[in-house]
């Protein structure tokens, strides 16, 4: 087990100066358009904090989903997710910061503006500032006691190796998911569906759980992918990409078919109060990034993760999964973006510094987690069933 | 299959059996003559399909007047049904076709049994459009074919006809691949029989298996292929009957959420039918050291999940209605809860939503008997989630002078009384035919997670009690067909190839299985 015990060394000072550098610009660009269109900046922080709060949530998912089908392969992988579980702070605090914009980000945040708006004063019970800020406390709260729980147990049985981590971790799994699908519908609700009050869609807490869910399985093969050809994880076989694979294009899949079900029910009823939403979305520029969103998400993931070679090459499996990390920052761009902004189509540069800021620091954060622990976990009762892993 | 092992993993078959033992024990039940029990339930089946039939011929004969529908509840007994049959038959897909994909290797036991089960289901399904028609003489109109109607054409945009072509592809593909499965048991079938006609039926149907290795290599990736081609229908087919009314106007109908929200309620439907029908099996064929108690905890496992979502999609509406601020929208659900038919909301919710939580209970999830029970009372609820949705949504419509109340007549419960005697007479033949449980599956795990350690504890056991209840349930005191009963496992290898008998397992290709972990 000599190999096993291989970490990872300290980054690159190189790529370390440049992460350091992007994390600066982003928020000096920020900074700037904040003074500037505080509705642009808040846009693409709202943006960036959710798409890396959701890999990282993707990640607990995944170890959440894993326990509790006693899943045996994942073991040699799981220190991925739990490692990238560990910018969930960070992406909390982000996320809190939203509420200094509030008033930019919300229509219905502005009193003046619900007393004359019969439908957000019948949704003022609700839709409030105080309200909307405890929700948020509350759902961060409980999924960073969550995550944390998980990558404790997990790492104490590298020192014991005892079964009853595991089973902790089975029985957290089962009470997390089942209290994530309720708070992070809320929060789909709270921070992107109410960016248009009068809208709404009973799917829309499903739509971003298919997103998440895609986001974190890609983002977990991307980093597999990478730690591996750096001479880590020696374990870790084409089989095991090919499951990854697996669930990467089955989420591909389930994510199009939320997209379909909200898309045609709301295009074959016809009803004004729904069809606003996809109306500003197919117009003018929009409308090039809102049927690429389908392709880069659905079209390109299945084509190529289709057939079983398609899977198990990892140079194939790390394009697509890429493509698809590409294709959920479009997918949540569209979501925020269109809601509060008329006049362009397109991604404009603080987006792209906001997101590339808030990505600098998840790399570092991410991988400072994943150099602090051995790569392989030595205690974990299903380890046998991942090191041979065969299909 | 990986020959590592977990320390964690339990053996799939309870109780340590030779791979003869197990044919024996799965086909034996087919062999004999129907017991007492049998011909109980098949004749009370039979009898409410013939109450099905004549309620079905009294409402061909004079038309669907004969229901107790009005102008304002065009809808109701007749879609429940519908849609709650087409739910009941989706756990069998998933168990088949997704479970495999997942590798979920406890699914053998139970795999053949709910196929059979979807089957009869959807032909259970398809029978209510067609009376609803009213002239079920032109179903055949339903289906798009040239034709000499002149410019008549069905409605391509119509997701009655969507209908039409998920159901009857759903149909097609979970007929081939429950065909496809059964391939290898029917050849240890047809190398049983004794009668030259059951050995010609047997040997007709199994298409000249011969259980060569190149035979078994065609056969799984055949049978890899269509569980990845009845995947998808899993979703489609109830995402489609859930747009059925998605499509429309009506408030209560109209929503994104319910083309997931249907596929899971059918999961969880089809898991309570299939959990209550496994554990009469279990019980009555004396399976069950094949589907064990751990089989029955997986089940309601998964209806702790699926039942979960459906408990998340009511509060969704309930949320989503109030947050619409749209006063129809809430006023549909507001009647649901608080209107005339609030009784049957209740049903819905303390069935749908209270009753999966019971099984968070290790002490519940393990009692056979309050499982059965409560796979009962899911099924009753999901039966009364498709009568809300339906019912309560039309019956106060945007017109307060046309609403109205529904209620069934005599004619509505005897065809609903009916298919459950179609349902109940389909699968007791069923099991009187082919093999209930998968023979070649089931071998393929019998020695899955059987550790040496293990296997010291089962020696003892064994020597203590050799004979245990396998051989009073064959009602065989001499053991079968001269054979020795089950014996600990270190001699049965031994003894079975002193006896130089493998010809009936040579069908299932059963000695290329070796024991995990060996």
């Amino acid at each position: 087990m000599k190999e096993a015990e291989r970490r990872l060394g300290p980054m690159s000072l190189g790529v370390r100066n440049v992460l350091v550098v992007l994390v600066v610009a982003g928020v000096a660009v920020f900074g700037v358009t904040l003074f500037q269109s505080p509705t642009a900046a808040w846009s693409s922080l709202l943006v960036a904090a959710f798409y890396f709060l959701t890999i990282a949530l993707g990640a607990i998912a995944f170890l959440a989903l894993t326990y509790i089908t006693k899943a045996g392969w994942s073991s040699v992988v799981k220190r991925v997710p739990e490692a990238m579980s560990t910018f969930l702070p960070v992406g909390a605090g982000l996320t809190l910061t939203l509420l200094l914009g509030i008033h930019s980000l919300y229509h219905w945040s502005h009193p003046d503006a619900v007393a004359h708006d019969a439908i957000l004063t019948a949704k003022a019970g609700y839709l409030n500032a105080p309200f909307f800020a405890g929700r948020m406390v509350v759902v961060l709260g409980l999924w960073l006691l969550f995550g944390w729980l998980f990558r404790r147990n997990s790492l104490r049985q590298d020192a014991d190796a005892a079964v009853h981590h595991t089973r902790r971790n089975v029985a957290l799994a089962a009470g997390y998911l089942f209290l994530f699908a309720f708070t992070f519908s809320v929060a789909g609700i709270d921070w992107l569906m109410s960016l248009e009050p009068h809208w709404f869609s009973t799917i829309f807490g499903i739509y971003n759980l298919a997103g998440l869910l895609l986001g974190g399985f890609a983002s977990i093969a991307v980093v597999t992918i990478l730690l591996r050809r750096a001479g880590y994880l020696p374990n870790v076989n084409e089989n095991h990409l090919h499951d990854l694979g697996k669930l990467t294009f089955a989420m591909s899949v389930f994510w199009a078919y939320i997209w379909i079900s909200q898309y045609m029910l709301i295009w074959y009823s016809n009803l004004p109060e729904e069809t606003t939403y996809y109306l500003r979305r197919t117009e003018g520029g929009w409308a090039f990034l809102f049927y690429f969103n389908v392709v880069i998400n659905w079209v390109v993931p299945f084509v190529v993760l289709l057939p079983r070679p398609g899977k198990r090459s990892e140079a194939n499996l790390l394009r697509v999964s890429l493509a698809v990390l590409g294709g959920r920052f479009l997918d949540i761009y569209l979501m925020v973006a269109p809601a509060n902004s008329t006049e362009h189509g397109g991604v404009g540069i603080v987006d792209v510094t906001t997101f590339l800021g808030v990505g600098a620091l998840f790399v570092l954060i991410v991988y400072r987690a994943l150099a602090r622990r051995s790569l392989i976990p030595r205690g974990d009762p299903y380890l046998i069933e991942g090191l041979h892993h065969k299909q | 299959m990986s020959h590592a092992v977990s320390p964690l993993r339990e053996p799939l078959v309870s109780e340590a059996r030779t791979l003869h033992q197990l044919t024996d024990e799965i086909a034996r039940p087919m062999e004999r003559r129907p017991t007492k029990a049998w011909w109980c339930a098949f004749l009370a089946s039979f009898s409410a399909l013939v109450l099905g039939v004549y309620c079905v011929s009294v409402q061909v004969m004079t038309g669907v007047g004969t229901w107790g529908l009005n102008k304002t509840v065009g809808w109701a007994f007749d879609i429940t049904n519908f849609v709650f049959w087409i739910g009941i038959g989706h756990a069998g897909t998933l168990i088949s076709a997704i479970l495999f994909l997942f590798r979920q290797k406890w699914r053998t036991s139970i795999n053949r049994s709910a196929e059979a089960m979807t089957l009869f289901a959807v032909m259970c399904a398809g029978l209510f459009p067609i009376i609803h028609m009213g002239r079920p003489w032109f179903a055949y109109f339903a289906a798009p074919y040239p034709n000499d109607r002149g410019p008549l054409w069905v409605n391509f945009r119509s997701p009655l006809v969507w209908d039409m072509f998920a159901i009857s592809t759903y149909f097609i593909i979970s007929a081939v691949f429950w065909y496809v499965g059964l391939l290898p048991d029917l050849a240890t079938m047809r190398d049983r029989a004794k009668s030259a006609i059951r050995k010609a039926i047997y040997g007709a149907l199994s298409l000249g298996w011969n259980g060569s290795q190149r035979t078994w290599l065609r056969y799984e990736t055949v049978y890899l292929l269509l569980a990845g081609l009845a995947t998808p229908l899993v979703l489609s087919v109830h995402s489609i009957v859930s747009m059925d009314f998605a499509t429309s106007i009506l408030p209560g109908w109209h929503t994104t959420i319910f083309p997931p929200y249907f596929v899971a309620g059918a999961v969880f439907s089809g898991f309570a039918m299939v959990l209550t029908l496994m554990i009469i099996a279990r019980h009555v064929m004396g399976w069950k050291h094949l589907i064990t108690i751990r089989h029955v905890e997986n089940m309601t496992k998964i209806m702790i999940a699926t039942g979960g979502i459906v408990g998340f999609a009511y509060a969704t509406e309930f949320f989503t209605a109030w947050y619409s601020g749209n006063e129809l929208e809430r006023f549909a659900f507001s009647n649901r809860a608080f209107g005339p038919y609030a009784w049957a909301y209740w049903i819905m919710v303390g069935c749908n939503v209270l009753i999966p939580q019971f099984f968070w209970f290790k002490k519940i999830r393990t009692s056979v008997a309050a499982v059965f029970a409560l796979s009962i009372l899911v099924n009753v609820g999901m039966w009364f989630e498709r009568f809300v949705i339906i019912v309560t949504s039309l019956h106060r419509d945007f017109l307060p002078s046309s609403w109205a109340m529904y209620a069934p007549t005599f004619i509505e419960v005897g065809t609903l009384v009916g298919t459950f005697g179609l349902f109940f007479t389909c699968f007791l033949l069923f099991i009187r035919v082919l093999p209930a449980v998968s023979i070649a599956e089931v071998k393929a795990v019998s020695g899955y997670a059987r550790k040496i350690g293990v296997t010291t504890e089962f020696r003892e056991q064994s020597a203590k009690k050799p004979v245990d209840s396998w051989r009073e349930r064959n009602g065989e005191p001499n053991g079968h067909g001269g054979r020795t009963p089950p014996q600990p496992q270190s001699t049965q290898r031994s003894e079975e190839k002193k006896k130089g008998d493998k010809k009936e397992d040579a069908g299932a290709g059963a000695d290329l299985v070796t024991e995990a972990g060996e």
